[in-house]
């Protein structure tokens, strides 16, 4: 099994560690590992398209929970927005379903590890874990289905975050040419 | 500074939810929306649903979350209308008044 699935079975395990006596600890556990076992199963797969697999840890480092979260947002308003247009049944628009149940697992879940993780006045009931195991394990089911599937992809590549603020982006063109002239100037100090 | 609608129009808002909550009995006994800030500091409301306990059976715990997440998300509009990101959290009814009686005791 890949490291993901370990990951979700591993959660499942601690949610039912305790059965006769449920242990917040346990549970907050469960919680939490669920969140990683999505989240590593997306990067796994976002780095398997790198060609060279020496680096695909290293790249894997380069995604982050906020940048994630804020590509999830967006792509279920984007599904949304497809699936309000009735599209025809078909595979696009089940993988569209499938990739926003995957979305939003990822934002309920991310929430979720958060409070399991540092909201220590939360009392953990053993439905309200086992209810976020199944959306897990259903985005884990959405997934594999769609993982090889345009949209699918593209998502991938958005977990990496934002195209603003990114170095290397091409500026507006107003911007080069203000800064040409002024280099050009003959009266400039010589830059430090 | 911006106020999503839900914070500037609160009683609306909760009459809203427990339109939807109504719709949805008798699976839901009850939704209770908090408003906050999510862990990035997002406006948003995370919903207490209070499940019966005959509809919240391990086997088909899965199917009856995601329809109630489905009909709040579609009815309510969070998001698109109120300007709060939703989060859900599934209790038993048999659960929620456990941890009553152990706040009151």
């Amino acid at each position: 099994m890949s490291f993901p699935d370990d990951l979700l079975e591993l959660a499942q395990h601690l949610a039912d560690l305790y059965p006769d006596r449920p242990h917040q600890a346990s549970f907050r556990r469960a919680v939490s590992t669920a969140y990683y076992a999505l989240f590593h199963l997306l990067i796994s797969d976002a780095t398997a398209n790198w060609a060279r697999p020496e680096l695909r840890a290293m790249l894997a480092r380069c995604f982050d929970h906020g940048p994630m979260k804020t590509a999830s947002k967006a792509t279920i308003a984007e599904v949304t927005r497809v699936l309000k247009a009735n599209p025809p049944e078909g595979r696009e628009k089940t993988a569209a379903m499938h990739l926003r149940t995957v979305a939003n697992a990822f934002i309920q879940a991310q929430q979720q590890r958060n409070d399991a993780d540092y909201n220590i006045a939360k009392e953990w009931t053993p439905l309200e874990v086992a209810s976020h195991l199944a959306l897990v394990s259903d985005a884990f089911r959405a997934w594999k289905t769609i993982r090889d599937e345009p949209d699918a992809q593209a998502y991938l590549v958005l977990l990496l975050g934002p195209r603003e603020g990114r170095p290397n982006q091409p500026k507006p063109s107003g911007a080069g040419v203000k800064r040409k002239k002024k280099l050009n100037s003959p009266g400039a100090p010589p830059r430090a | 500074m911006y106020l999503p609608k839900a914070f500037a129009q609160q009683a609306q808002f909760q009459a809203a939810v427990a339109r939807a909550a109504r719709s949805l009995a008798p699976q839901v006994v009850s939704i209770i929306p908090t408003l906050g800030d999510d862990w990035m500091g997002e406006p948003s409301v995370f919903f207490m649903v209070i499940l019966a306990d005959s509809a919240a059976r391990r086997d088909r715990l899965s199917k009856v979350t995601n329809q109630v997440s489905e009909t709040v998300v579609q009815q309510v509009q969070p998001l698109e209308k109120w300007g709060v990101l939703p989060y859900f959290n599934f209790r038993a009814e048999s659960e929620q008044a456990r941890l009553n009686q152990s706040t009151l005791a």
